[in-house]
């Protein structure tokens, strides 16, 4: 029974952390004693360090390196409070011995909880910006590797990966609205009494605004399930383009409502073989960037063209433009990975690389450049003799 | 209103259930809610609802089974609440008899045309003949139609396509339904000819066939026509 009790990690983990009090309580007597000072008040002070290093080693149970990094500032707030830089000396040598001490037990007792980065992770709250840097450079290498590799057996396929690489991106966006809700929720909940009207309804607003953010994420999400894994195949019906096209409206005005959108269409009936669903996501991310993020307010113009192969499809708007490197990134290097998450336009790149797979998949052409003023998004999905009969 | 309609919310998730609920409170209806199916169809019988908002994704039965139940004993109409975005699903339930369905997430107003609709479709008043939406009217007596005051030219088809949505104007009608209503049921199984007439028609009626204001296209469903503002 108490060997049972004993191989259980947890009990395991108290037992260390036990130690390790002990074992800092122990040193705080012999530092005390070191100092051969042996009045009234140098035995309450080693009393309270007993039960300082105790308390802070319970409370910090699972992590035995907290309680080392604490015990180590406690002793050098209190030494250093005092007289020479002896007992400082004296202190810091003790810890880093009990230190050692520590690690060879916990190591050899098998501590679960081994925290590679106490000093990271004693800063606690908020999560430091360099490990979320570290993810970000991640991805596109991790990205790049199936497509590169592609490339090196002989056979290029700028497809490959891209779809895998995308999800992972998005599962990543996914995190920076996800921690803007939460964290909004609960300053309200926790302020209920304290806020103010106005102040309410700013978080209110920003939770509503994450949240439409997500949905809009999720759709796009959905829509690269119906792209097959490997070949990218999509599952093609003839359909009316202006019904593809007024869908899409549809949708972007529900959302944005009183956004300004002209469309231009061909006059004859135009059916296409194509995925409306997401033909419509394409549109829908277009537009949606361009009302998002051109801060401007002039209408967008769609125009749709009947060309002698394809019927191509134009989003232009008269904003700010999209970042050249984003559009470099996307166009112009097809070996890198085809996004990372820019900063500031959050959602933009991704948006744009599910449009350019998409597009990929129905076997058409995807372009994208900045005009003076705004930019302008072009797309093709060709028609179906040409298609059928390569 | 003279008196409050009850309407029955069978939906798992509590929030969304929460949410329902309050709006629809808050715009006059009387609402019950139950988590699960067997519940549900026990409420349907003991509170006689006007109208039925079902989740399909239920924990205890699976929602289409639920529908089809429903359907044996029942004409009150249900909206079927859909996280599901594949179009299939959607066709589905409405082959088994749902009368509409509103996929999440949907705002508030999406939500209470849905049942305005839903409540005037269930017979509730004699179908109407005549059908105005901004300016558009259809007279169904005369058989004319009228756009900004001009008579708008129709062929037969056209015309009879553009009366059924018209009827059910506000409800989603599957393609297949319209083929059978406008071609009898042994017409091939290809809807590209209802698509083609539906494109000339918007053509006559609408100003930019891309941007439509009275029949909404629903990919891979069916089409929607604009509320009929008069009936």
């Amino acid at each position: 029974m108490l060997k049972k009790l004993l191989k259980s990690s947890k009990c395991r983990r108290h037992f260390t952390s036990l130690l390790i009090a002990i074992s800092s309580a122990g040193a705080a007597i012999c530092l005390s004693w070191t100092c051969r000072r042996t009045t009234h008040e140098n035995q309450i002070n080693s009393t309270l360090f007993f039960i300082f290093f105790l308390l802070l080693t319970s409370c910090t149970t699972a992590k035995c390196y907290y309680g080392i990094g604490y015990s180590l500032l406690a002793a050098l707030w209190l030494y250093s409070g005092r007289d020479s830089l002896n007992g400082i000396f004296t202190a810091f040598m003790a810890m880093s011995g009990m230190a050692v001490l520590t690690y060879t037990f916990s190591h050899r007792t098998g501590a679960q909880t081994w925290d590679p980065e106490p000093e990271a992770r004693a800063e606690a709250a908020p999560p430091p910006d360099p490990a979320e840097e570290n993810i970000l450079a991640a991805i596109p290498e991790a990205g790049a590797g199936p497509e590169q590799k592609a490339g090196e057996e002989g056979e290029p396929k700028p497809l490959e990966g891209m779809k895998a690489t995308l999800l992972r991106a998005i599962s990543h966006d996914l995190r920076t609205p996800l921690a803007g809700i939460q964290g909004n929720s609960l300053i309200y909940l926790e302020n209920k009494n304290t806020l103010g009207e106005k102040e309410r309804i700013y978080i209110v607003r920003d939770i509503h605004k994450d949240s439409s953010w997500l949905i809009n994420l999720t759709e796009n999400l959905l829509a690269i399930t119906r792209i097959q894994d490997n070949d990218l195949t999509i599952n093609k019906n003839d359909e009316l383009v202006e019904e593809v096209v007024g869908e899409a409206l549809q949708k972007i005005e529900k959302r944005h409502p009183g956004c300004a959108i002209q469309v231009k269409i061909p006059e004859n009936i135009l059916i296409l073989p194509m995925d409306a669903v997401l033909i419509e996501q394409v549109i829908i991310n277009l537009l949606e960037n361009a009302l998002l993020h051109s801060g401007s307010t002039r209408p967008v113009d769609v125009t749709v063209e009947e060309q002698p192969e394809s019927v191509s499809f134009l989003v232009r708007d008269y904003g700010r433009g999209v970042p050249e490197e984003l559009l470099e990134r996307l166009f112009q290097d097809p070996a890198r990975a085809p996004f990372r998450p820019l900063g500031p336009q959050k959602g933009t790149g991704i948006g744009l690389a599910i449009c350019k797979t998409i597009i990929a998949a129905h076997r058409g052409t995807f372009l994208g450049q900045n005009c003076t003023p705004g930019a302008e998004f072009l797309f093709t999905v060709p028609k179906p003799w040409k298609e059928d009969q390569p | 209103m003279t008196t409050a309609k009850n309407i029955l919310v069978i939906e798992d998730d509590e929030n969304l259930s929460s949410y329902v609920s309050a709006s629809l409170t808050k715009n006059g209806y009387r609402v019950a809610t139950t988590p699960t199916g067997r519940s549900g169809l026990r409420m349907v019988s003991s509170l006689s609802p006007s109208v039925i908002l079902l989740d399909l994704g239920l924990p205890d039965i699976d929602g289409c089974d639920l529908l089809t139940q429903l359907r044996s004993g029942s004409r009150i109409p249900v909206i079927v609440i859909s996280a599901r975005t594949e179009e299939k699903e959607k066709v589905k339930a409405l082959d088994l008899g749902a009368d509409d369905y509103i996929t999440k997430p949907f705002g508030t107003e999406e939500l209470m045309a849905r049942i305005r609709t839903s409540l005037r479709h269930s017979g509730e008043c004699a179908p109407c003949r005549f059908y105005k939406a901004l300016n558009l009217a259809i007279d169904m007596e005369k058989r004319t139609v009228h756009l900004e005051g001009e008579r708008v030219h129709l062929t037969q088809i056209e015309y009879q396509i553009l009366t059924l949505l018209a009827a059910h104007s506000g409800r989603v009608l599957p393609y297949d339904s319209i083929m059978n209503a406008i071609w009898g049921p042994y017409m091939v199984d290809n809807n590209r000819i209802l698509r083609v007439n539906m494109a000339n028609i918007r053509r006559k009626i609408e100003k930019n066939p891309a941007h439509p204001e009275y029949v909404f296209t629903e990919i891979g469903v069916g089409y929607r026509m604009r509320e009929n503002e008069i009936c």
